[in-house]
């Protein structure tokens, strides 16, 4: 887990830590089995995390979602992002069962393919 | 047209500058006018419940971007989804659709702003536009009833006291 932004928000000195951040594997291997059923679907090509604390010190999730081109055309951009991330929240559950607040990032796969960012892959 | 259109817009042109191959530089200053496009939407429409409209600006600048997340946290619904515009029927599912864009594209312009090893592609820049667009429709057609005004005053920080019965 790295330090995007500087660390956790503290309240009278006092760091608990979420759940997602002490059952690390447990949470990614629930993000794989989202993963696998939207790469059954087509809807994704892979699905990548990242845990640390968001801008305002609160527990986050960063997904990192490589899409079919198709996908993420003009028109259907916002409906077809959406639909993963509404997946990924219901499935998850990252807030009332994990702790983190999600937040979405998404590429397309030959857009991946041209910036071969290792975060990514 | 209102200045948080006016960033709206930008936030497009911005993004559509260099063509089919835009620079890093370009693809975040796309990614942070889109949030403050929203930022300004809900400033603006705070502070124009001001009757004195030349302290409006004045008043604008009492919001502060992490007690405006802290706000939207509230009204954001926890793991519930977003459906699409044209099925969100209830005004808390567009006040939930505004808070949740909100949450987003603040943390984007975090990243497009400061964070200088990531990356951009233009279908994130896309993305954001499109999703702050998607938050001006359902603000647009919940902005007067009581809840979408008690959001504002929350994103000022106010806190809201627990009522016994």
């Amino acid at each position: 887990m790295g330090m995007r932004h500087g660390g956790p928000k503290r309240d009278n000195g006092t760091v608990i830590p979420a759940r997602a951040f002490i059952h690390e594997r447990e949470f990614a291997e629930a993000v794989q089995k989202v993963e696998q059923k939207l790469r059954a679907s087509g809807s994704v090509i892979r699905i990548r995390h990242e845990l640390d604390y968001d801008s305002t010190g609160d527990p986050a999730v960063y997904f990192r979602i490589v899409m079919p081109d198709s996908s993420l055309t003009k028109d259907n951009l916002l409906r077809a992002t959406d639909d993963v991330a509404n997946a990924l929240v219901e499935d998850l559950h990252p807030q009332e069962r994990w702790g983190v607040y999600p937040y979405f990032r998404f590429r397309s796969q030959s857009g991946q393919e041209a910036m071969q960012e290792p975060s990514w892959a | 047209m209102a200045f948080a259109d006016e960033l709206l817009d930008l936030a497009r042109r911005i993004a559509d500058l260099d063509g089919a191959n835009p620079g890093q530089a370009v693809l975040r200053r796309a990614v942070s006018t889109a949030y403050y496009a929203l930022f300004h939407l809900m400033v603006g429409e705070a502070t124009a419940n001001w009757s004195q409209s030349e302290l409006r600006p004045l008043l604008g600048r009492v919001f502060e971007h992490g007690k405006m997340k802290q706000a939207c946290t509230k009204f954001a619904g926890g793991d519930d989804s977003i459906p699409p515009f044209e099925r969100r029927a209830t005004p808390t599912d567009h006040l939930r659709a505004v808070a949740r864009r909100f949450i987003q594209a603040q943390e984007q312009r975090e990243d497009a702003d400061y964070d200088v090893g990531a990356l951009w592609r233009p279908e994130d820049a896309d993305t954001q536009i499109e999703r702050a667009k998607d938050a001006f429709r359902s603000w647009m057609a919940i902005r007067h009833l009581p809840d979408a005004q008690k959001f504002l005053v929350l994103m000022l920080g106010a806190r809201e006291r627990k009522r016994s019965a």
